[in-house]
């Protein structure tokens, strides 16, 4: 798991151009989710943040944000020529994480809709239930794929004991 | 037939020797997880130090030895400085084991010897079990097991606990030390300690009072070293005040230092000689560590992980509720229709069925709930969240080391509250317990499922995430207080020693989600049972002619007694009714809310009841969420806290605040969200 310099740069660029897009397209769901909210709460059905066929979220986008932000610290970390193997893995997890945890949801929403009928989902159609942070996957599983050492540790040596 | 005996041969008639055994050893080495691999029991095991805060026995025999074996709790001394190492040390003298097994985090050798030299000084004979040895391996460091054994005079098996490698040769080592004495360590302090040690032994040795179990060699450098305790020993042996007061002149500081040191001259040389340290790099658990203990990230990281909990709680339950709420909603309807009794078919059906039925609905999400701690738990992640908690508390001029009790409140506040045993300082100890409650247990759970479900609908995980927030935020504020009040002082220093991450194991948080849901469904068919039947009792009386559950029945008598109490937040008598039985237990909220909606007027469950019935909507459930978070703690954190302060001034102190607390919060969320225009 030697870090040549090469690979090193690499990092720097994924985890440069990683955060980055996840902070823009953060701020973005954070600013519309709270339009939303604020709408929702007027009840204005007509106004154009409605049309968005993706609704926007603050709790999902501070997720997307909190992502990028451990990102952008890593990226920071390798400019002081530091190891940030522990911030790349972390935010990759955690976006991870969200992102299957988003789409169990949709699969539950499906789920009672379709199969159980609930009422509360009279109105709800699959779009609703799709996050933002569902589309932004490629990047982590890029991450994943090109830093597997990093992220995982090495397969485990099965130890034998002699007393 | 069990004969004690010291030599085996002693024994040919076939009958048990029966062994007392102790599991001593630093906190968080894997006592636990030993204990439950002997002994089949399922101790609670964890990723933190600290887990452990009481005695536990448990059995386990082959050949002809029948072993009793007892977990104790971490400890990384033996001069008793907090109750739970006082508990494991007092287990050492008084119960005089025949064996102390010392578990020894492999990866932590020299810090771990130090307590073996304790123990041998009280004369045990000690086996080590070497564990974690997975760790020490992953390392890239390794240790002469033979060396070692042989330098400290005591049998060593390598072990990894967790894997139960390992665990069947202690056996055989159990057998052999069994059956021999066991030479001293070799620790020497200077000519005039050892003098000095002489003459003290030599007076204790004319003290015929003084019990055998107590080695004299012991005794003598207690009394070296000025030991608090060694006069209260004496006291108890009769020992006349005159001699007390010879024998403890002998104490002087130097020699505590002497004492020490030599041990620690001692441990370092055998260490250098056995260990070999793998090339220092920063491990992977290190580098994980900077990000989640990040000074700006840790505790938004910690946030957000929370926030997707309850995210996947709601996910995964939801369904399963909704068939469940179903089922009993069918099963309280044909109760009702189809019992010629009438009285018989409503306790049936609208008691029973409404009220258990709407507590066990909530088992999927309390399930799911256990299930993700114990994931968290068991990665080493809840312990860096703690760390990460505790250092925002020391800013707050609070001390460390008291999230993790927090952290076990989330389960059930008994066990988080008897955990602060672990604590060394009084006041610490104290603030730490008043605190506990508001931290949201898992009875309140059922509440905030149902309602936040019912008004606020995607955003119910969302709003039950802000409860659990506002709960640990009350906590802190109330310490804050409480420090700059009644319990003024400074705190302890604060260090934690952090546990390597691994990866959890399905199987084990499986069984610690059964361990402590099994407790939740044990309370649905004992005391929500009797609860729910009461209140149904009282929602049905007097007999003849009034509507069940209607204003004219006694419950609501002493429903609208208190109503006026509670109507600025907007509950009505059924909810104070729920509220006041709720002190019971908190599933009893939901339980008497079931009973008294009644499951059984309605075909599809308590859910469809309560929207249908038009005393409940967003706002004034809201408000009943905040106070059911906050108010008075259960009968039984009451009982345990009693225990625990041993103070009725400072337990009634709590229940009389926290339910002040929830009032003022909840009269807060009622009040400005009418005037937001949010009301009914
Ligand atoms: N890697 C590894 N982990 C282990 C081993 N043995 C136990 N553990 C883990 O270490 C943690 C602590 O185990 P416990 O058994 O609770 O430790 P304890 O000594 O009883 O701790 P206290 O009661 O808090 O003093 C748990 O997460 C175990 O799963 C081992 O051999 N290797
Ligand atoms: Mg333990």
């Amino acid at each position: 798991m030697e870090n040549s310099k090469n690979t090193s740069d690499n990092m720097k660029t994924s985890l440069l151009v990683g955060s980055l897009i996840f902070l823009i397209t953060a701020l973005a769901e954070i600013i519309l989710g709270a339009i939303k909210i604020y709408t929702d709460s007027k009840e204005l059905e007509e106004h154009w943040v409605n049309a968005i066929p993706f609704p926007p979220g603050i709790f999902p986008g501070l997720a997307v944000l909190l992502i990028g932000l451990i990102w952008l610290v890593g990226y920071f970390v390798t400019r002081k020529g530091q190891n940030a193997n522990g911030y790349l893995s972390v935010g990759t997890v955690i976006a991870l994480g969200f992102i299957l945890l988003f789409i169990l949801i949709l699969l539950t929403d499906i789920f009672n809709a379709y199969a159980l009928g609930l009422e509360d989902y009279e109105d709800w159609t699959i779009l609703a239930s799709l996050r933002w942070i569902i589309f932004l996957s490629p990047i982590p599983i890029f991450f994943i794929m090109k830093y597997r050492e990093v992220i995982f540790t090495r397969k485990k040596k099965t130890i034998v004991l002699q007393s | 037939m069990t004969i004690k005996t010291k030599n085996i041969k002693d024994i040919s008639d076939g009958s048990k020797i029966s062994i007392n055994i102790a599991l001593i050893g630093n906190p968080n080495t894997g006592k636990s997880t030993l204990f439950n691999a002997l002994t089949g029991l399922k101790q609670k095991i964890g990723n933190w130090p600290g887990v452990t805060v009481e005695k536990k026995e448990g059995k386990r025999s082959f050949n002809n030895f029948e072993l009793s074996i007892t977990d104790l709790p971490g400890t990384y001394s033996l001069s008793a400085s907090s109750l739970d190492e006082q508990i494991a040390r007092d287990f050492i003298v008084h119960d005089t084991p025949e064996i102390v097994v010392q578990i020894v985090d492999a990866s932590n050798l020299e810090r771990n010897l130090y307590l073996t030299s304790m123990i041998k000084e009280l004369g045990a004979r000690v086996i080590i079990a070497l564990n974690m040895m997975d760790l020490l391996e992953k390392d890239g460091s390794s240790i002469d097991v033979q060396k070692l054994s042989k330098e400290l005079h005591i049998p060593i098996i390598p072990m990894i606990a967790n894997k139960k490698i390992g665990v069947d040769d202690l056996e055989n080592a159990i057998e052999a030390v069994y059956q021999e004495d066991q030479k001293p360590m070799g620790i020497r302090y200077s000519k005039e300690v050892e003098e000095t040690l002489s003459k003290i032994q030599n007076m204790l040795a004319t003290i015929p009072s003084i019990p055998t179990n107590f080695k004299l060699r012991w005794l003598a450098i207690q009394i070296l070293q000025n030991s608090t305790e060694i006069p209260t020993l004496l006291k108890r042996w009769n020992v006349k005040d005159t001699v007390i007061g010879e024998l403890t002149s002998f104490g002087k500081e130097d020699y505590e230092a002497e004492i020490i040191d030599s041990k620690y001259e001692y441990i370092s040389k055998v260490t250098s000689k056995v260990w070999k340290k793998g090339e220092t790099k920063l491990t992977r658990s290190d580098l994980i560590d900077k990000v989640v203990t990040h000074k700006w990230l840790g505790i938004p990281i910690f946030l957000l992980i929370m926030w997707g909990s309850f995210q996947f709680v709601f996910a995964i339950s939801v369904p399963f509720m909704e068939l469940i709420d179903m089922l009993f909603g069918w099963l309280a309807g044909l109760l009702v229709d189809n019992i010629q009794i009438e009285w018989l078919g409503s306790l049936l059906g609208d008691g029973i069925v409404g009220g258990v039925g709407s507590v066990l609905i909530f088992v999927p999400p309390i399930f799911t709930m256990f299930f993700i701690l114990s994931i968290l738990e068991d990665s080493g992640y809840l312990a860096r969240a703690a760390f990460v908690m505790d250092k925002l508390m020391v800013k707050f001029g609070l001390h460390g080391h008291s999230f993790i009790p927090m952290l076990l409140g989330f389960g059930c506040n008994v066990p988080a509250i008897m955990s602060t045993r672990a604590l060394k300082d009084k006041k610490d100890r104290m603030i730490t317990i008043l605190i506990n409650p508001f931290m949201s247990c898992g009875a309140r759970m059922p509440v905030f499922i149902l309602f936040a479900g019912l008004f606020f609908g995607a955003s119910a995980g969302t709003v039950i995430f802000a409860l659990y927030v506002l709960g640990i935020a009350v906590a802190i504020l109330t310490a804050v207080l409480l420090r700059k009040t009644f319990f003024k002082g400074k705190s302890a220093p604060f260090i934690m020693e952090l546990p390597t991450y691994h990866s959890p194991k399905l199987k084990a948080a499986t069984i610690a989600m059964w361990d402590k849901g099994k407790m939740y469904l044990k309370k649905a068919g004992t005391i929500i049972l009797i609860g729910v039947v009461f209140v149904w009792f009282l929602a049905a009386m007097p007999f003849g002619g009034v509507e069940y559950g209607g204003p004219d029945t006694w419950l609501a008598a002493v429903g609208t007694f208190f109503e006026p109490i509670f109507k600025p937040l907007g509950f009505d008598w059924r909810i104070v009714v729920a509220l006041i039985v709720g002190f019971i237990a908190k599933e009893l909220v939901i339980g008497s809310l079931g009973t008294i909606v009644g499951g059984g007027e309605s075909e599809e469950g308590i859910k469809s009841a309560i929207l249908a019935d038009g005393g409940f909507y967003a706002l004034n459930s809201l408000s009943l969420m905040v106070f059911t978070l906050l108010y008075v703690p259960c009968a039984a954190v009451v009982g345990v806290m009693k225990k625990e302060t041993g103070s009725w001034r400072w337990t009634i102190f709590s229940i009389v605040y926290s339910t002040v607390i929830a009032w003022l919060f909840a009269f807060a969320v009622f009040q400005i969200g009418s005037l937001m225009g949010f009301g009914l």
